[in-house]
This record gives structure tokens, C-alpha cells and sequence, in this order.
């Protein structure tokens, strides 16, 4: 059984390798799969295999020769790498080499297959293998990919058996590499040859060979190499290059021939060249021993030198900015300098490090000494280039940073004795710059010693600097700024200035703040002067902040107005700052806690000035402001460092205080300006949102006690000291109510209860609301409504009990409404329905399930003609923003410990508006399509265009497009003379411009009434005076190109770009621009 | 086009470029009136039943021309939402077409040979823009443009002032006449150039010239 | 006697830029950059015709009604360096007369003839007086006479003119004489005559400089005296300038030898008369000689200027000024309209806005 099985596995294979072999066009891949399973499941050995092929082999048909060999190699190519036992590998092996003389491709394949045979050991073969190798490649001949056979196999030689070549074939191999490696031009080959050629040159002895292994790397310098667009390979330019750098710097032998080949590239014209003549320079110095860095150190000097030195560096004024500069630009041109001096400091460390037990300073000591003689004048030739190689060697130790300040800074400073003009003044400064920069890389990973020797020349530093900027004039600005720099620059530098020095800076910086008006100086400083608030904090606290509180007038009483700048007398010197930069710049240092606690608590106090020298309201709502803006402004900084701003002690510090001097000082309630209120109320709101929750009943308990019981007795939190005057706010209509409901929306919903109970408070609120004496103040008014919505909406909890008690509202509110009747809306019907609104919104607010009928009933007013005047404004009022129910989130610690950010303030569905208008617009739409009346018909889309105000997320009206659209579009053809007629056309044109954004529905909807929107768009452009429809139309006009075929479009085009003519001459800029940029689209159509 | 005859100009950088700055003049001595412009207060008074004033409160023109956006209650972090930002407040004073705008107008024009615009090649500069402008709209104005070609004998001045006074044609008034010259002693046949460029009917054919349309309209794709 | 405006043409869509009103008929011609040219009733001021979009593809620079002829044919010059001759046969002079409605025109304008042969942008064309010959110069620097035979189908050129160094900008003949004279963006003035013998060969006869810009148009003198032929030319130099002539030399018949064996070739000497007083601002785009002897200017400054000679002393003054005639809009074009039934004459104007003025003058 088991014979024929055999025979007929024979036949087979020998009808598969006939197949392959004599079927000269079908080298099918299956054949070889199959010969090579047969040989994997042992049904075949190898041996039998090359019998059955034998015959082929002494074939004098040239091309079955090569075929069968090349059937060889593919099925070894097949085999797993431990299939092979070693005689056979041995034995095929010998067998491949001798075809490589007339079969070198199939040969060369299956050899590679071979080596990485796992037990192909047998070294005695490698030697006829390389030299065959030699003899028998010949590039010219060889396909790319043929070469990279050849390279594969010298490569996994090299991988497997680096030892027994290093000890007896070194020369054989490197011969060997060198004959298959000259003039290759494929990159992925070449990568190869690199990896090779840097194996050979730090494993193998290269003495005989160093020349000839240099040539084969050098030639290939410089590499610009442009990848091909679909490059398989994805070889880079930047991969060439680095591979090649590894080869030159690899061996100090190559020394010889590498320094100076590649200091001669430096002359050539081209930065790209220069740059990475550069960069191997620089790898040679890193990578070669001392002894031959050493020898060719004055050489590299005397190459190098001149690229800095005869580059003006003109525009150079600071060692950061070149680095910066270096860092982030794309052209070679800016990366010459800094390459030069990292090849300087190169040069520095290796010649004066010890590797080889003596440290010689000879060379370095010889290079300063040529330098510091550019340095007698500062703004002398090669003086600032000298300066900056000085500077740059000086950053690689502590012994050199001593040694070259030691010789240079004398003759640097020694033009201060005697006074230097401007110029050198710069230059000097410029100079000096270099060094603070080389102190502070040191700083950065050494321990200074306390005998550092700039150190004994820091106070003509000092000295310098301080003159140049507080004893130059105004205008010499360059010079200033450079002063203040630097100046900045000492106070950071680690334990250079005492302290007193460093306060002696900040106290110049403050002076130059508040005297110099040039604007680039007062940003340098001011700059400066909030850097120096994150690293020291107390300085800015102690000199820079009192002095300008100190100058903030302690009333503006008295001052003339005029536009804006107020000049200030101030004890000696006058600033002309106005009262409002010096806030803005006080604000702008606070970059932290420390700072904001200390400010507020001395703009508390100057509020408290301003207040009993009766200053305007300008002012002291504009130093509110700024509280209000430096409170912000640390929340947020403390927010994006995810900390939490926790500002509990203000509660005794700050609030108390504030809110007394707000309610005993009557300028606050005045009638004219409800803003100082409104924005002191937001102060104070700010301060209890950032509070812990916990202490927010006790807060809420003292409001009632004030506000409401008239009891500033026992306030403990909220005021410093009781009120002469009693505020009862349910007895007594008072615009306080807003301050109250501020505080009242700013405390956590979960941590706190009303001290009273819930129904009868809201029934006192309706009546305060429904009172006639403030039917005229609308601020009160709302206040209270506000505050019916709010109690609603935080603290009316979502039970059957409170349903009732809502629906008892609401027929109290809604009975005594006539619907059907045709008489005026009396005062008693509009107050009813106000209140009505208000309770509406905090029930749709909280997405509360009994807000069906109140809304219903709201939605069902549009039907009558009776309210038509004020339905919409009832549904407004439902969508429209108020800042107290603004939602603020606090993170709390969830079940699972995780930090989650909640709303803690309110009750807000985040989905309440789009509920909202799923609801409403259907039923405005269908309603708008019934009625005949086109009052009614002009109500319902004056309803639907104010609800649209309030949509800031096209995506809630996307879906109710199609609907809407015909409804505004109708509506486009009111004249916009009345305000409520603009707001509906405005309306319809952001309909029109989300639909012409929103790809889906747009087209038809557009394409339908383009020939009526043109023209009425350019009749509006041409018609009104509202910017903001002008500003629409254009925009809808920009956008029909995006959606309307060029071809519809070309006849309105000329008629289009005539119309729009006039309005090229709008007398707002903004318009202009866009109508400009209008006009060049439709010039651009096809 | 052939290899650039100007193969490196000296490039300016955008942020040099002058721009409209509206100068923070709060630094030095804010527009007080304009921080106390409480829109929320006035946007909260509206709601009232009884004597809000059917003024439906103004939309606030969005700069940069996209949907206005009326920010329902806003759900904000910690931070509070300081309406000290609120907008510089509703100044209609006139603001009349002056140089910088023309210098707007035509900077980000690009050169026909380089990447670059003609702000960063400093052919146009906002000293060399010369309005005069009347204060009646029915009057005839004149803007005259200096241009500094980047070399003497660039043959490319004509087709650039060209791209400038079609830019300027379609983007300005009918009023305003415009002159195009080259700077003094910078162009070897000055008066050629400034010959043809001010040649109206020379001008209008060249802009029914198919292929000259084309390089004019790729020079002011980059207007911004 | 201030300049007012009596009628308003707005049907272009795009700038006017030239205007012509037929001898015989009342009826104006004006030729804007919309590519098309409106003929208009000057009595009823009825719009009688568009000729169409689709013959030039670029603005109609320039037209000129044919002064000959039995029916009315007008000659249409365009930046798509064509010529087409538009004309209306059976046309009689009653139907003018009378309140013309459109509806029962028997036939339509019709395009008798395209003439093609400069390279670029046509500038300008005129007929001779006798009809006989249609001149057009174009930015190629040249003007071509043509020959028009009685069909008014046919043209050939007779000569193409290249004197001029630079784009032509005008060119028109004399209105009794065969004599034709053009102006260019080479800041000269050039007269052309028919040698005497050799009837196809026309040769400069004079050059006139002085002007220190583009020369924009020239109008002849309409006096009925041979002796005294002058014309007037305006400028980019924002100058209107009267020319005289002196004398022609070598053209008189008397002498009947052969123009090659004549000792002086055939030329004419002309003289700056009078730069007229200046009231333009700006370039000076167009000027027209009235039939009484009044000179209308117009240009970039939007004005009317009309000058005046005084008789005796032949000083020529300013007699009137109209500023903002088109608003803010440039002027192209001014011509002078003889009405015969009132005896009186109006100036028509074409501008940038689109619009064709008839003004009073007096």
C-alpha cells in the first residue's frame, strides 16, 4: 500500500516539475506550493527532490537550467528555517555556489534562504561563498531587487557568523562588500550597504581598508534624495542622511579623510549642504576619540569660526530668540548659526574632557584669548560675534563659564567707566545677554559653587541695565526694552540677585509702568511685570500693587472728563494713565490665588474711599467690574490646572462687607441706574458659587432674615454690621429683590431648604408681582417674577402634592381670563398672565410634568385675536436668557469616587429648548397655514421668529425646516420699518441661511423660490438701514453658489453685481467688507 | 512661468503688516461708556408685559459673518459668564473708507510669480495709500496707489497694478477715481507703466481678455 | 442759461461709451460694453431697436451712422476687433415723424456685414462724408480705410494706415472734405488724404504734437468756407486744444505731374490755434464740434464744459459748465444733436452709469 502510495507521489513530482520546468512562461506560484507541502509533510526529501530535478540540471538548454536551479531556491525559499537538516543545507549550499557563475539570481535566492537556515553552521563554506560572490557580481547585469539579494546575503552572513569572519575572513568580507557596494544608486538598497558598511567599520579591522570604506559613504554626501510619490518603501531623505552620519563618525580612522572633506563642504553656497556638513561635523567631534578630536581641534576652529564671524547678526537680540528662531523655521538658513556654535560647544567638552587622564585647557584657553580681543568696544566688528561663541562655549561646564568670564568680562565692561553712548549701550547689553543665557542652561543641571566669577561682576551688571533703563529717555525705546528684559532676566536667573536687588528691579519696572506712555515699552514691562507675578508673587504684591492702587484717585468727583484720559496728580509725578487702564493693568497680574486675595480685599477697601467721597457710578461700577473680571479670570486659570477656586474665607473677609457697603450706600438702589446693582449683585453671586455647598444654608437663612423679616441684627454672614433701615421685601416693593434672587440662585439646590414654607412664599410673591404700584418698575416687577420662577424651579419638588398645589395656580390665574371675548386685556388679565409665564418657564425649565397645561394654554392664546399684542411676548419669555438661570457645574465626587461635573445651582433639563420647540413649531406652523386672519397669520410668525432669536444650535430647527420655511419665506415681504416686522424678516433670513448651510434640505427648498429671493434680498440690501438684515442678505448671497448650479445663477449674476453697487458704499466697514467679498464670489461664477 | 526673475525678495511677515487695529483703548483710558452697555439688564427689561418697549432687542452683527448666535441660558463651569465682554456697544457714528482699508483691500492680493502676497513683498505699503475722500457721497473721491515693484525691470508691474485697480473696482464706490502709479525711481520705464495702468478703456478690454481674467482672478483668490 | 438735462436714455446695463445721432433720420445710435447698441426715436425718444448680443462677443466701443445713402445704415466698432454695418432698407422718412410704435414695424434692422482684419480692440469708426469710405482704427496701432460698395455688403480696404506708434484712439473724417484725422495713446495727431492720382493710396499729411498725454478724440469744425478747416482734439493732459490749418502743399490739381516725379511730397502745415481754458481735472475723454461753432468737451470729472469763440478776436472762452452730469460716473462720449423742426441744438452725453443724456444748451 505504502509503495504505490510512493510511486505515485514520484509521478507527481515529476509531472509538477515538468510542468514548471518545461512550460517556459508558467512559473505558477502553485507548483512551488505544492512541492513544497509534499516536502514539509516529509512525503518527500530534500535529496529525492534534487534527484527527480537532476536531470534538468545537466540539461544543455541554458533556460531549463536556470529554471530548475530557480525552482531550487523557490522551494528552499518555501521551507521553515528548521526543516533543513545541517548536511543537506551544507550540501545544497555548495551545490548553489557553483551555479552562481552562469545561474547568479536563482543562485543568489536560494543561498539567502539558506544562511537563515537554523542549522546551516557550517562555516568552512562562507569563504568559497564570498569569493565567489566577488567574482560573480556584477551590477551592471542585476536588476535592483537582484542586488538586494546580494546585499541580504553579505548582511545575514554578517548577522550570524560576525566572529568567525572577524577572525578569518575580515578582509575576504570587507573586500567582498566593497566590490557589491560600489556605485549602488537604489535607496533601499543603499540603506543596507549603509547598515554594512557602519558593521564592518566598528566591528572588523578596516586599518588596510579605511580609505576605500570612506569613499564608498562620502560619495553618496550630500544626500538629496526626493522619495518617489508612491514610494512602497517609504524610504526618507532624513533616514539616508542619518545612516550615512552614522558610517563618517563611527571610527575615529576615518578622521583623516572625514574632518576635512566635510569642513570643505562648509564653503559651499548652499545652506542645505552647509547645515548637513554641520550636523556630521558635529557627530564626528561627539563619536571620535579625544586624541584625534585633539588633533584636529584648531583645524575645525579655524573652518568654523568665520561662519559666525562674518554674519552680521543683525537683527540677533537675544541667544532665545536664535534658538527659538532655529527651532520652529523651515528654511536651512536659520539653522546655520546655531549648528555652528552646538559644533563650537562640541568641540569644547570633547577637548577638555578628561577621557584620556589629561584635562587641557590649551586649545580652549588659545580660542578665547583670539575671541576676547573683538571685545575692547561692544559694538566693534566680529564683538557681538565673539560675545555669542564666548557665550555658547561657556554653557558646556562650570570650569570654562568661569574661565572665559574670568578673562572676558573686564574688558567687556570696561567701556561703562567711562560712559558709552546709546548704541554701544545696546550692544553691550546684547553681548551680556549671551552670558545670562549660558548661566541659566548651566543652572539647569549644576550646582553653582558661591565663587562664581560673574558674580563679582554683577553689580556693573546690575548697574548697567538699572541706567539703561531708568536714566534713558523715553524714546530710546530699543534700549529700554532690552533693559527690561534682561533685567527680567536676573531675577529669574537661580540665586544671582539678593533679594533686595531683585526688589529694587520690580520697584523700576513699576515706575517705567506707570510713566511711560510708549506703547511698545509699557507692553515690554507690563509683560514682564506679570511673569515676574507667577515666579514671585510677593515682590508684585509689595511694590508694584499699592503703587498703583495708590494712584487710583480716591474719587473722580472732581476730575474733568475728558475723553477718556485722565491726567493724575500724584504726589511728584503725574501718570496719564486713566483710572480704567490702571484696573486693567492691576487686573492683568493676577495669575494666581495669592495675588487675587490680595487684590480684592485693597479694591474692597478703595471701593469703600469711593463710596464716602461720592465718586460717579462710572467708576465704581468699572471697579466692580474689574473684580468681577480678576475672579473670573483665576477661576478659569485654576480650572484649566483642574483645581477648584475655594474662596470660603471671603464669606467672613469679603461678602459681609460688600453687601453692607451695597445696601447702606442708597446710590445702589438708585432708579436712573438699576447696572450697579445688577453688577454688583453678580459679584456677590460669583463669590457664593465659589463657596463650599455647606455653608450655603446658613447663607440662605440669613437672606431671609434680611430681605425678608427686615432683621440685620443677627446676620452673622452677610453684613459686617446691621442695617439703619429695614428691608421687607414681601411687604414692601424694593429693586433689593434682585440682589436677593442673585444670591438666592447662586447657592447648591441639594444643600439647601427655604426657611419658610414653600406655598404661602409663592402666594406672597404673585401679590407682590400683581401689585400696581410697580406695574411701571419693570426692574422690581421682574425681579419678583424672577423670583417666583426661581423658588419654582429649585426648591418646588416634583410630587402630586405640589401638582395640585400648581394647578390650583393655575385656575386661579387662568378663570377670570376671558378667551373668547373681544374686550382690551385689562390690567388685572395682563398681570395674570405675566405670572402665568414666569411659572411656565420654571416648569419647562425643569422639564416638570405638570407644565403641559400651563403651556398649552400659553400656546393657545395665539388663536385669539384679544392677545395678540401680547402672546408672543408670553412665549418669549419661556425661551429668553436670563443670568439667573445661568447653570454653573461644580465636580463632585461620584459613587465610584470619580470626579463628575454636575449643575449644582439650578434645576435645567439641557434638553428643555429643544422639547420646547418640537412642540411649538408644529403647532405655530399648522396654525399659521389655517387661519384666514392675517393678523393672526402675522402673530404666529412674529411668535415663531422670536423663538428663533433664541436658537443658537441650528440642529434644533434642522428637523422643522421644511415646515418653517414656506411660513418665514412668506413673511420675507414685510417692510422692516416696525421693530417686531425686522425681527421676523431677520428671522426668516437665518432660516433661510441655516438652510442653505444645512446640505440635506437645502436645494429644493432653495431652488423653489429662487427667483423671488434675489431680488427681494438686493430690494433689503438697497432698502433698509438695519446692518444686521443688510449683513443677512449678503450672506444668503454668498452662500447660493454653494448650493444653486452656476448655470441657474449666471442670469441673476449681472444683476446681482450691479445691485449691489450702493452698498459697496454702506457707511459700516463691516458691511463693506462683506458686501465686497459678495460681489468677488459672483465675479468668480463660470 | 519662468523661473521667478526675483528668485528672493525680502519677505515682510503677516504680523508686521499694518492692520486695523482697534486700539485697545482701554489700556490707555477705555471708552468708559462702553463697558456700561448692560446688554443682559436691557435684554431682561424687554420681557415686560406692560411697558417693555415693543423694541425687540437688536441682534448682535457677528464680525465674522456667521449665524449670529443667541446663546440660550449658557451652562457654564465655575467661572461665571462676565458679561464685561459685552460688545463695544451700538456706535453708528459713520466710519468712512479710509487707507487702511484700501491697504485691506489689495495687500492680500498675491504676486503672479511668488507665493506671496503683495503686503509681504512690500509692493504695497500703507504710506503709499493716498485717500480723498469727499465727505457728500454724491461727490467724485480719488484714492491714488504708489506701487514698489520688488526689481527695477520687473516686466510684471503692469499685470500687477492691473490685479490692484480691478480688486479696487469691484470692491469700491463708483465715486472714487482711481490712480495707479509706480513709485518714483523704482521702474525703469516709470511713465510706461503708469501709462497703461491708468488707461480706463485699456483696462476695461483687458478685462474681457479671457486668458489675462484667469491670472487676475488667481491673483485675488488670496484676498481675505 | 445754464445746461439742463431734457431726457434721460436708461436702457444699457453697463457703460456707454459712444453715441451717434443720424443725419438724415432722428434717430441716435449709442453703443455701450453690454454688447449692444439701442437705437432710439430722438422725437419720441421711443426705443425703436436693440441690436443683438450675439454679433460681438466684447463691448461696442464706437458707432457711426453712414451720412449717405437712402436708408439708414450704421457702422458698430467692437473690443472683439469686429466691424458690423447694420442697416434698414424700405425705410421712409414719414414713419419718423409720426408717434412710431414699434409693434408694426414691417422689417427689422439687419446685419448686413461683418468686416473683420485688425488683431485687436476696434477704438473707433467714422464714414466719409460722401459715405464713400469707412475709416476704424484699433489698439494695433493701425487704421484701415474701406471702401463700402453700394450694397453696402461689400468692403475693402483700401489702405491700412501704420503712422502711429501706439493704440489709435479716434479717427474720423472731415465733414465736406475727404479728409481723415485720428488720435492716439502716442499723444499725436495725424491727417490723412487720397493721393490724386493713385485713388487707393492714402498718406499722412500732417502730424500734430503738443499734447503731453493720450490723445482721446478729435471732432472737425462743421463751417460750410473751404479756406478755413480747424479741429479740436482733448487729452489725458486734461487740455482741449484748437488746430488750424495753413496751407496744403503739392495735392492742387493744377499741377496734374505724377505724385512720384512731384518735388514736395503731398502734405498739409497745420498750427496750435488755442489751448482752450482749462476746466477739466482729469483725463478728457471726448470733445464735439457743434454746427454753430460751439465746442462741448466732456471726461473723467464727471463735467460739461462747452467753450465759445469770440468772433473777432478768435479767443475762445469758457461758455458754460455742468458738473456731475452723470453723478459720479466717468463720461465717454459728447455729440452734438441739430434738431431742424426747433432749430436748435442739444448735446448728448453718454457715461459710465449706463445712461445717455440729451442736454439743453442755451
Amino acid at each position: 500500500m505504502g509503495q504505490n502510495k510512493d510511486n505515485n507521489i514520484e509521478e507527481e513530482v515529476q509531472s509538477l516539475i515538468n510542468q514548471y520546468i518545461i512550460d517556459i512562461n508558467n512559473s505558477n506560484e502553485q507548483i512551488i506550493i505544492d512541492l513544497s507541502t509534499l516536502i514539509i509533510d516529509d512525503k518527500l526529501t530534500l535529496l529525492q527532490f534534487v534527484q527527480n530535478i537532476g536531470k534538468f540540471l545537466t540539461q544543455d538548454n541554458e533556460l531549463m537550467r536556470s529554471k530548475s536551479v530557480l525552482l531550487i531556491s523557490l522551494i528552499l525559499d518555501k521551507l521553515p528555517s528548521n526543516k533543513l537538516a545541517m548536511k543537506d543545507s551544507f550540501f545544497l549550499m555548495g551545490f548553489l555556489i557553483n551555479r552562481l557563475s552562469d545561474n547568479f539570481n536563482e543562485a543568489s535566492v536560494g543561498i539567502l534562504s539558506l544562511i537563515l537556515m537554523n542549522n546551516f553552521k557550517s562555516t568552512e563554506v562562507i569563504a568559497d561563498l564570498l569569493s565567489t560572490l566577488k567574482e560573480n557580481y556584477d551590477s551592471r547585469q542585476l536588476l535592483a531587487k537582484q542586488r538586494y539579494v546580494a546585499f541580504g546575503i553579505l548582511l545575514n552572513l554578517f548577522n550570524k557568523f560576525e566572529n568567525f569572519i572577524l577572525s578569518n575572513l575580515n578582509n575576504l568580507f570587507i573586500e567582498t562588500f566593497i566590490k557589491v557596494s560600489t556605485s549602488e544608486k537604489d535607496p533601499r538598497n543603499l540603506l543596507i550597504s549603509f547598515e554594512l558598511n557602519y558593521k564592518i567599520s566598528t566591528s572588523l579591522d578596516i586599518n588596510k581598508y579605511s580609505e576605500e570604506l570612506f569613499d564608498n559613504s562620502f560619495c553618496y554626501f550630500p544626500i538629496s534624495f526626493k522619495p518617489p510619490p508612491n514610494d512602497p518603501y517609504k524610504i526618507t531623505s532624513d533616514e539616508l542622511k542619518s545612516a550615512l552620519r552614522k558610517i563618517l563618525s563611527c571610527n575615529s580612522i576615518f578622521a583623516k579623510d572625514s574632518i576635512p572633506n566635510l569642513t570643505q563642504k562648509l564653503t559651499s553656497s548652499s545652506p542645505l549642504v552647509k547645515a548637513d556638513a554641520l550636523n556630521n561635523l558635529i557627530a564626528c567631534i561627539q563619536n571620535y576619540n579625544v586624541k584625534t578630536v585633539k588633533e584636529y581641534s584648531i583645524s575645525l576652529w579655524n573652518a568654523i569660526k568665520f561662519e559666525i564671524l562674518h554674519n552680521e547678526l543683525s537683527d540677533l537680540q537675544s541667544y532665545e530668540d536664535l534658538i527659538k528662531n532655529y527651532e520652529n523655521s523651515s528654511n536651512d538658513e536659520d539653522k546655520i548659526i546655531p549648528l555652528s556654535l552646538k559644533l563650537i560647544e562640541q568641540l569644547t567638552v570633547k577637548v577638555t574632557s578628561n577621557d584620556d587622564g589629561i584635562e587641557e585647557y590649551v586649545t580652549i584657553e588659545l580660542i578665547i584669548d583670539e575671541l576676547i580681543k573683538n571685545l575692547t568696544a561692544p559694538d566693534a566688528k566680529y564683538s557681538k560675534q565673539s560675545a555669542l561663541i564666548l557665550a555658547s562655549m561657556s554653557s558646556t561646564s562650570i570650569k570654562i563659564f568661569n574661565l572665559t568670564v574670568a578673562k572676558s568680562f573686564p574688558i567687556i565692561l570696561l567701556c561703562i567707566k567711562e560712559g558709552v553712548s546709546v548704541p554701544k549701550q545696546r550692544a553691550l547689553i546684547i553681548n551680556l545677554s549671551f552670558f545670562l543665557y549660558s548661566y541659566t542652561k548651566l543652572s539647569q543641571n549644576h550646582q553653582f559653587p558661591n565663587n562664581l566669577e560673574i558674580l563679582k561682576h554683577k553689580d556693573d551688571i546690575f548697574m548697567l541695565l538699572s541706567k539703561s533703563l531708568m536714566s534713558s529717555s523715553k524714546n530710546e525705546v530699543t534700549l529700554r526694552c532690552l533693559a527690561i528684559s534682561n533685567l527680567f532676566k536676573l531675577v529669574k536667573m537661580k540665586d544671582f540677585l539678593s533679594y533686595q536687588e531683585a526688589n529694587l528691579i520690580v520697584q523700576y519696572f513699576t515706575e517705567v509702568l506707570i510713566d511711560d506712555t510708549n506703547p511698545t515699552t509699557f507692553k515690554e514691562v507690563l509683560e514682564k511685570i506679570v511673569s515676574v507675578s507667577s515666579i514671585e508673587p510677593k515682590l508684585i504684591l509689595e511694590i508694584t500693587v499699592p503703587q498703583l492702587l495708590a494712584l487710583l484717585p480716591d474719587s473722580d468727583s472732581n476730575e474733568i472728563q475728558k475723553e477718556g484720559e485722565i491726567s493724575l496728580k500724584v504726589d511728584n509725578h503725574s501718570t496719564v494713565k486713566s483710572k480704567e487702564s490702571l484696573l486693567k493693568i492691576l487686573s492683568s497680574m493676577v495669575e494666581n490665588k495669592e495675588i487675587l486675595d490680595v487684590l480684592m480685599i485693597r479694591l474692597l477697601h478703595k471701593l469703600n474711599t469711593l463710596l464716602s467721597n461720592n465718586s460717579s457710578i462710572e467708576y465704581i461700577k468699572y471697579l466692580i467690574l474689574t473684580m468681577i473680571e480678576i475672579l473670573t479670570k483665576t477661576s478659569k486659570t485654576m480650572e484649566n490646572h483642574n483645581q477648584q477656586l475655594e474662596i470660603d474665607n471671603y464669606l467672613k473677609t469679603f461678602l459681609p462687607q460688600f453687601l453692607y457697603l451695597i445696601l447702606q450706600n442708597d446710590i445702589f438702589h438708585s432708579k436712573e441706574n438699576y447696572g450697579l446693582l445688577e453688577v454688583s449683585s453678580k459679584l456677590a453671586k460669583l463669590i457664593v458659587i465659589n463657596t463650599n455647598s455647606s455653608k450655603h444654608q446658613v447663607i440662605v437663612d440669613s437672606l431671609f432674615k434680611i430681605f425678608v423679616y427686615g432683621d440685620s441684627s443677627s446676620s452673622e454672614i452677610l453684613l459686617t454690621r446691621p442695617l439703619n433701615y429695614q428691608i421687607k421685601l414681601l411687604e414692601q416693593p424694593s429693586n433689593l429683590v434682585n440682589l436677593f434672587i442673585k444670591l438666592l440662585s447662586a447657592v447648591d439646590k441639594s444643600t439647601t431648604k427655604l426657611p419658610v414654607d414653600i406655598h404661602e412664599y409663592i402666594r406672597d410673591l404673585i401679590k407682590m408681582c400683581q401689585l400696581d404700584v410697580i406695574i411701571h418698575e419693570d426692574y422690581e416687577r421682574l425681579g419678583y417674577l424672577q423670583n417666583l420662577c426661581l423658588v419654582i424651579d429649585k426648591y418646588l419638588a416634583n410630587t402630586n402634592e405640589e401638582h395640585e398645589f400648581l394647578s390650583l395656580l393655575f385656575n386661579e390665574l387662568t378663570e377670570p381670563i376671558e378667551l373668547n371675548s373681544t374686550a382690551v386685556l385689562s390690567n388685572k388679565d395682563l398681570k395674570n398672565l405675566e405670572v402665568l409665564a414666569w411659572i411656565t418657564k420654571a416648569l419647562i425649565l425643569k422639564n416638570d410634568s405638570s407644565s403641559d397645561n400651563y403651556r398649552e394654554y400659553l400656546i393657545k392664546l395665539l388663536d385669539f385675536n384679544r392677545f395678540s399684542s401680547v402672546s408672543s411676548k408670553l412665549i418669549e419669555v419661556l425661551v429668553s436668557k436670563s443670568e439667573i438661570f445661568n447653570a454653573y457645574k461644580k465636580s463632585v465626587k461620584n459613587s465610584f469616587g470619580l470626579n463628575k461635573k454636575i449643575i449644582f445651582n439650578i434645576n435645567i433639563n439641557l434638553l428643555f429648548k429643544q422639547k420646547f420647540f418640537n412642540d411649538i413649531i408644529p403647532k405655530l406652523i399648522a396654525s399659521f397655514n389655517s387661519t384666514p386672519s392675517a393678523i393672526l397669520k402675522k402673530n404666529y410668525v412674529a411668535t415663531l421668529s422670536l423663538i428663533l432669536k433664541y436658537v443658537d444650535d441650528d440642529s434644533i430647527i434642522l428637523p422643522h425646516l421644511p415646515t418653517i420655511f414656506p411660513a418665514l419665506v412668506s413673511s420675507l415681504y414685510y417692510e422692516p420699518n416696525s421693530e417686531s416686522d425686522k425681527t421676523i424678516i431677520k428671522s426668516s433670513l437665518k432660516i433661510i441661511l441655516i438652510t442653505l448651510k444645512d446640505e440635506s434640505s437645502s436645494k429644493k427648498l432653495i431652488l423653489e423660490n429662487i427667483k423671488r429671493f434675489v431680488p427681494r434680498f438686493l430690494e433689503l440690501i438697497n432698502s433698509t438701514n438695519d446692518g444686521d438684515i443688510k449683513v443677512y442678505c449678503l450672506q444668503c448671497l454668498m452662500k447660493l453658489p454653494e448650493v444653486v448650479d452656476s448655470a441657474t445663477l449666471a442670469d441673476f449674476k449681472s444683476g446681482i453685481l450691479r445691485n449691489l453697487i450702493p452698498v459697496l458704499d454702506d457707511r459700516k466697514r463691516i458691511v463693506r467688507k462683506i458686501a465686497s467679498d459678495c460681489r468677488q464670489i459672483y465675479y468668480d461664477l463660470a | 512661468m519662468s523661473d521667478p526673475i526675483n528668485a528672493n525678495p525680502t519677505v515682510l511677515d503677516v504680523s508686521q503688516l499694518p492692520s486695523r487695529v482697534t486700539f485697545d483703548k482701554s489700556v490707555n483710558g477705555g471708552n468708559v461708556a462702553a463697558i456700561f452697555q448692560d446688554d443682559d439688564l436691557r435684554d431682561l427689561l424687554s420681557l415686560s408685559l406692560f411697558n417693555g418697549n415693543d423694541d425687540m432687542k437688536e441682534f448682535r452683527v457677528d464680525p465674522d459673518g456667521d449665524v449670529l448666535s443667541m446663546s440660550d441660558p449658557e451652562i457654564l463651569s465655575v467661572a461665571s459668564s462676565v458679561d464685561g465682554s459685552s460688545s463695544e456697544g451700538e456706535n453708528d457714528e459713520d466710519e468712512p473708507i479710509d487707507a487702511q482699508e484700501i491697504f485691506d483691500l489689495v495687500s492680500t492680493i498675491s504676486d503672479p510669480e511668488h507665493p506671496l502676497t503683495l503686503g509681504q513683498l512690500a509692493v504695497i505699503s500703507l504710506a503709499d495709500i493716498k485717500v480723498l475722500n469727499k465727505k457728500a457721497k454724491s461727490e467724485i473721491s480719488e484714492v491714488i496707489i504708489k506701487i514698489t515693484p520688488t526689481i527695477t525691470h520687473c516686466s510684471l508691474a503692469t499685470l500687477i497694478g492691473l490685479g490692484i485697480r480691478v480688486r479696487l473696482e469691484r470692491c469700491l464706490p463708483p465715486r472714487f477715481r482711481i490712480t495707479i502709479l509706480v513709485k518714483e525711481g523704482t521702474h525703469q520705464s516709470e511713465n510706461q507703466v503708469n501709462k497703461q495702468l491708468n488707461d480706463k478703456e485699456r483696462v476695461a478690454a483687458a478685462c474681457e481678455n479671457e486668458q489675462l481674467l484667469g491670472v487676475i482672478s488667481q491673483m485675488l483668490s488670496t484676498c481675505k | 442759461m445754464p445746461i439742463s438735462l431734457c431726457h434721460s436714455f436708461k436702457g444699457h446695463k453697463d457703460k456707454v461709451w459712444s453715441t451717434s445721432v443720424n443725419p438724415k433720420f432722428p434717430l441716435l445710435a449709442t453703443a455701450s460694453s453690454d454688447k449692444t447698441c439701442r437705437l432710439y426715436n430722438l422725437n419720441t425718444k421711443q426705443l425703436i431697436e436693440v441690436l443683438d448680443e450675439k454679433t460681438h462677443k466684447k463691448a461696442i466701443r464706437t458707432v457711426d451712422w453712414k451720412p449717405s445713402g437712402d436708408y439708414p445704415i450704421l457702422a458698430l466698432g467692437s473690443f472683439d476687433a469686429t466691424i458690423s454695418i447694420w442697416g434698414r432698407e424700405n425705410d421712409d422718412y414719414e414713419e419718423y415723424t409720426t408717434t412710431f410704435n414699434t409693434e408694426n414695424k414691417s422689417d427689422d434692422w439687419e446685419l448686413m456685414a461683418i468686416i473683420e482684419g485688425h488683431e485687436n480692440e476696434i477704438k473707433s469708426v467714422s464714414w466719409s462724408c460722401d459715405g464713400e469710405f469707412l475709416s476704424s482704427c484699433s489698439r494695433d496701432k493701425t487704421i484701415w480705410v474701406w471702401e463700402c460698395d453700394e450694397t453696402n455688403e461689400e468692403f475693402e480696404c483700401v489702405s491700412v494706415l501704420q503712422d502711429h506708434t501706439q493704440d489709435v484712439k479716434c479717427c474720423k473724417f472731415h465733414p465736406r472734405e475727404i479728409l481723415l484725422g485720428s488720435s492716439s495713446y502716442d499723444d499725436t495727431i495725424r491727417l490723412y488724404k487720397q493721393d490724386i492720382y493713385d485713388e487707393d493710396d492714402w498718406c499722412c499729411v500732417s502730424e500734430l504734437t503738443g499734447h503731453s498725454g493720450t490723445v482721446w478724440s478729435i471732432d472737425f469744425e462743421k463751417t460750410y468756407n473751404d479756406d478755413k478747416v480747424r479741429l479740436c482734439s482733448c487729452s489725458d493732459d486734461s487740455t482741449v486744444r484748437v488746430w488750424k490749418r495753413l496751407k496744403t502743399i503739392g495735392n492742387s490739381k493744377k499741377e496734374d505731374v505724377p505724385s512720384t516725379l512731384r518735388s514736395e511730397p503731398n502734405s498739409e502745415e497745420w498750427e496750435l490755434q488755442q489751448i482752450l481754458p482749462e476746466a477739466h481735472e482729469r483725463q478728457v475723454y471726448c470733445c464735439s464740434w457743434s454746427p454753430t461753432g460751439k465746442i462741448a468737451s466732456v471726461g473723467s470729472d464727471g463735467k460739461i464744459v462747452i467753450y465759445e469763440e469770440d468772433k473777432n478776436n478768435e479767443e475762445w472762452k469758457i461758455r458754460d459748465v455742468h458738473e456731475l452730469a452723470h453723478q459720479v460716473a466717468e463720461i465717454n462720449s459728447c455729440e452734438w444733436w441739430y434738431n431742424k423742426d426747433e432749430e436748435k441744438e442739444y448735446l448728448i452725453t453718454g457715461g459710465d452709469d449706463g445712461i445717455v443724456n440729451i442736454w439743453n444748451i442755451d
